[in-house]
């Protein structure tokens, strides 16, 4: 995945935006081609558009500096094929765990966010919460909170909808 | 007595705003395929977050919903057909998991032409092909196509099942009485949607000012 070279690019030189950018595509690619890996890295590049967007996680220098170094090694080796996305993760979880966060980290919160992108995108639940490996209801609780479904448009309308459900009844 | 099918989307919704209750209030059997009891229950409750929800809807589902066996068969041709119907350049684009599924087979096998869905997709994936395929492309900047022959087979054998969502049962309990609080009908059905969607029932802000317009009207008696 020669692509994770670009993601180091746009870390190094603090580009928040491309980071997203960066995810975005490889998500699309990811979700079209059902690749986990590649899925598995849009996450990665999302949290890290999170990360260097908080300033406090810099304020720590050596715990900067080793993740930014684990952060700089695991994505060189995922762009030669090494098996190295879950250190790219757990790289993540550690940095956060240093500030007091345990399960709701960055992490964490990139997954549930790629998630409702992608049930936006067009996948059920479901198989979305299976790709990004969290709890369908954080996908739902998220999504719910977004303007997805009204910027969509409506198949069958609620009111004929509700008669159906009423000649049921 | 008729029956429903529910999928885990509308499970979710509803147990998360404590009115899985509703349920059984109405004459009507609520059925579940066995993965919806594995992804509302199983896989949560071993999570410290959700485990408690987890198993307060073990109990509920155990009481008021009965599990119907799926057909596996039917299911993995269903779920091929449904997950060769979005063509992006060579790639079939996958859209549907097996247990989302397996309420449209379950619902088919047992002669229920009702599913209670409150995710987007598999409804639009029912009723409305070409409009998912439009938010598909527009969100995704990629040019998908639409198999027709897989997406006609896949409409033959489904295409007849209706889909309804958790709000449209909570505004029937609104409508029946069913579902009476202290507050004004139109209040506590408008209050009762808006939670809803925001704990992921498909349901726009335009479709909740219908409902709550044809249930309660404004001028209307309480």
């Amino acid at each position: 995945m020669k692509i994770s070279l670009s993601v180091l690019d746009a870390f190094e030189q603090n580009g928040k935006g491309a980071l997203r950018k960066l995810s975005d595509h490889i998500l699309a690619d990811g979700a079209l081609k059902n690749d986990k890996s590649a899925i598995r890295l849009a996450i990665i590049a999302h949290a890290l558009s999170n990360v260097l967007e908080k300033a406090y996680y810099r304020t720590r220098k050596s715990v900067w500096e080793r993740f930014s170094r684990k952060i700089r090694e695991g994505l060189q080796g995922v762009a030669r094929g090494e098996p190295l996305i879950e250190t790219l993760e757990n790289a993540l979880i550690e940095l956060d765990e240093n500030f007091g966060r345990y399960s709701d980290n960055v992490l964490h919160r990139s997954k549930i966010r790629r998630g409702s992108n992608l049930y936006a995108w067009g996948l059920t639940p479901t198989l979305a919460s299976n790709l990004v490996d969290v709890e369908e209801n954080e996908i739902l609780s998220q999504s719910g909170q977004t303007k997805m479904v009204d910027e969509e448009g409506t198949s069958v309308s609620a009111e004929k909808r509700l008669k159906n459900l009423e000649e049921l009844l | 007595m008729n029956r429903i099918v529910c999928d885990a989307s509308s499970i979710i919704t509803l147990s998360s705003n404590c009115l899985l209750w509703l349920i059984e209030k109405f004459e009507i059997e609520f059925c579940i395929p066995p993965y919806v009891k594995k992804e509302a229950v199983e896989v949560p409750i071993k999570s410290r977050r959700h485990g408690l929800d987890a198993m307060r809807n073990g109990n509920f589902m155990t009481k008021c919903m009965k599990v119907l066996e799926t057909d596996q068969g039917m299911r993995d041709n269903l779920l091929k057909l449904a997950n060769s119907i979005f063509v992006s350049g060579k790639h079939n684009f996958s859209i549907i998991h097996y247990g989302e599924i397996d309420a449209l087979t379950v619902a088919k096998k047992h002669g229920i032409n009702t599913v209670m869905v409150d995710e987007k997709n598999t409804r639009l994936l029912l009723e409305d092909r070409p409009l998912l395929r439009k938010i598909m492309e527009r969100r995704m900047g990629h040019k998908i196509q639409i198999n027709s022959e897989a997406e006609a087979e896949f409409v033959k054998l489904v295409g007849d099942i209706k889909v309804v969502r958790s709000s449209e049962l909570v505004a029937a309990a609104v409508k029946r009485d069913i579902f009476r609080w202290q507050y004004p009908k139109r209040e506590l059905l408008r209050n009762a949607l808006f939670a809803l969607k925001f704990k992921g029932c498909a349901i726009s802000e335009g479709e909740i000012v219908e409902i709550v317009n044809a249930v309660a009207p404004l001028g209307g008696s309480e």
